[in-house]
């Protein structure tokens, strides 16, 4: 799958009043575009078979 | 004792040392205040200290003792805590620039509690920007791990572990969200511990992400970091995530010893390129020592613990982008370099893959609870090696850069410490060694939720038949 461009991720962070310099928008593409790529590779896992509910112990009785 | 002897003592000996009238918390406060003023420039470990009322809280204590009220184990011992937590009248920055003249008009609940319980506060210690980490610049001068100041602290409680290794304070507290107090212990050489989370309030403590922040304490001994605890936990109706559950008095509970007690030594945390050899090397030596006094070891495994790389980011910065949102539509460029980019990384994140990295944590807290079903604790290593240099940040040229130098493989000490974050449950570093370059390692054990004190009992056996908490840094 490609990677999203400076140009798109711009537009993006514009559309959620965002506005970076130039040497931030790099590094914010390459963070993100790293970070989706590992991210996709949880698909193998899974996940849908647990709800995405953070570890709530808080209620509980420890086990 | 002698100035050094009592500025290194435990909280414990000190306490007893007060209660026999040797020792006034006035004169602790006074050593304490003599060494930051000498110490704090090299180290950085404070952004501010607050002499003025820490005297008078040193002298009320004593006062108090004089007329035979002790409120608490921690009554007169002088304590920090990190520049994240809300003190009425004191500035607390967050490590930011932008709260440089913030001063709260209210203490957070933690720091309630530890005035209540009769503690002494020094001040505010180092942290990276709004504790997130790593920070490329540090607006109060970079942390330096006292063993070696050409070395990091490790962070974000980096001034919580390098003013305690360093005896600039009994204890302190900290903040940890993926390993932000465990990682600076071990490379400090101290203890440092993960309560389970929602054990302690976060009510006036700056978030960092909400579903894993937990305050905790770090102190040169297992029963020092047990005290603490026990004062600062507990239900606050000021916080809803607060546990209701009772608080063991956790450093009367210690004497439970290893026999019998089901280890299981994590592969995944022993192995490289997670682990390096002298870690390895230090942690198999504690293991071996657990054994002889009669804990059943075994090894088991936690396939998901690799995902952490790019599953905690997922989990954090989202959040933490949602809470500065405001700070960075208008005070962008006065955040640091890092702390702004990955926050906007956040906010950039497809919802889509942030719900898939939830659903992995509740799959790796899943996976992580079936086998504490069949062993007490969890064992490995705090973190792969010794503390790294202290080097600048260089700008990532490329997705394969940051692949590389952001989310490699055990790159991060966060490694070791994110898998027991997204589990929620306690963990704790306690010093096991030394490298060939005499920087300290962590032996790092972690236990089902709400069972704080199995790991403090096997932790507080383990100091029991090794030196390595007693030892200082030159520096110091």
């Amino acid at each position: 799958m490609p990677d999203l461009t400076e140009g798109q991720i711009a537009t993006m962070l514009e559309s959620q009043g965002y506005r970076v310099p130039p040497a931030d928008l790099s590094e914010i593409t390459h963070r993100l575009n790293a970070l989706v790529e590992g991210l996709k590779d949880l698909d193998r896992l899974e996940a849908n078979l647990a709800e995405p509910w953070p570890t709530l112990y808080g209620r509980q009785e420890p086990r | 004792m002698s100035g050094d002897d009592l500025a290194f003592a435990s909280m414990t000996e000190q306490a007893a040392a007060m209660q026999r009238g040797e020792l006034s918390a006035l004169d602790l406060t006074k050593l304490y205040l003599e060494r930051i003023d000498r110490l704090n420039d090299r180290l950085c470990a404070y952004i501010t200290v607050d002499a003025d009322g820490a005297r008078q809280a040193a002298a009320k204590a004593d006062e108090e003792r004089a007329a035979g009220h002790v409120r608490s184990k921690l009554h007169g011992i002088p304590v920090a805590v990190k520049d994240q937590m809300l003190i009425d009248g004191v500035r607390v920055t967050g490590g930011s620039r932008l709260l440089e003249h913030h001063v709260p008009t209210r203490d957070a609940t933690v720091i309630r509690r530890l005035k209540e319980a009769g503690a002494v506060l020094l001040g505010t210690l180092n942290t990276h920007e709004f504790h997130s980490g790593p920070t490329s610049v540090f607006p109060y001068g970079t942390p330096r791990n006292p063993w070696n100041t050409e070395r990091i602290t490790g962070g974000s409680s980096s001034g919580s572990a390098s003013a305690v290794a360093a005896g600039l304070c009994s204890g302190s507290l900290g903040g940890d969200t993926g390993g932000s107090i465990r990682a600076p212990a071990g490379y400090c050489g101290v203890v440092g511990v993960k309560p389970t989370w929602s054990r302690v309030s976060r009510d006036g403590v700056y978030p960092l992400a909400w579903s894993l922040d937990c305050v905790g304490p770090l102190a040169r001994t297992v029963e020092d970091a047990a005290a603490i605890l026990e004062v600062v936990a507990g239900a606050d109706a000021a916080d809803p995530t607060a546990s209701s559950l009772p608080v063991p008095a956790f450093s009367d509970e210690l004497e439970g010893g290893l026999q019998g007690l089901r280890i299981g030594v994590v592969k995944e945390m022993m192995d490289a390129p997670l682990t390096g050899p002298e870690a390895r090397a230090a942690v198999t030596d504690a293991i071996e020592l657990l054994r002889a006094q009669g804990a059943a070891i075994e090894e088991v495994s936690l396939p998901l613990m690799a995902e952490t790389r790019f599953l905690t980011p997922a989990l954090i910065m989202p959040e933490a982008a949602s809470y500065h949102r405001k700070t960075l539509l208008h005070d962008y460029e006065a955040l640091d370099f890092n702390t702004r980019v990955s926050y906007l990384v956040g906010a950039l994140l497809p919802a889509g893959l942030n719900s898939l990295a939830q659903r992995v944590r509740v799959r790796m807290a899943e996976e992580m609870l079936a086998i504490f079903e069949r062993v007490d604790l969890l064992l490995g290593a705090t973190t792969p090696h010794g503390a790294p240099p202290v080097t600048e940040a260089v700008p990532l040229k490329s997705k394969q850069d940051a692949l590389e130098r952001l989310y490699g493989v055990g790159l991060a000490a966060g490694q070791h410490t994110r898998v027991f974050s997204n589990a929620g449950v306690p963990a704790i570093s306690v010093p096991c060694g030394f490298d060939q370059d005499g920087l300290p390692l962590g032996l790092h054990l972690a236990a089902a939720p709400f069972r704080e004190s199995t790991m403090f009992q096997a932790a507080h056996a383990y100091q029991g038949l090794t030196d390595w908490h007693q030892r200082r840094p030159a520096l110091a």
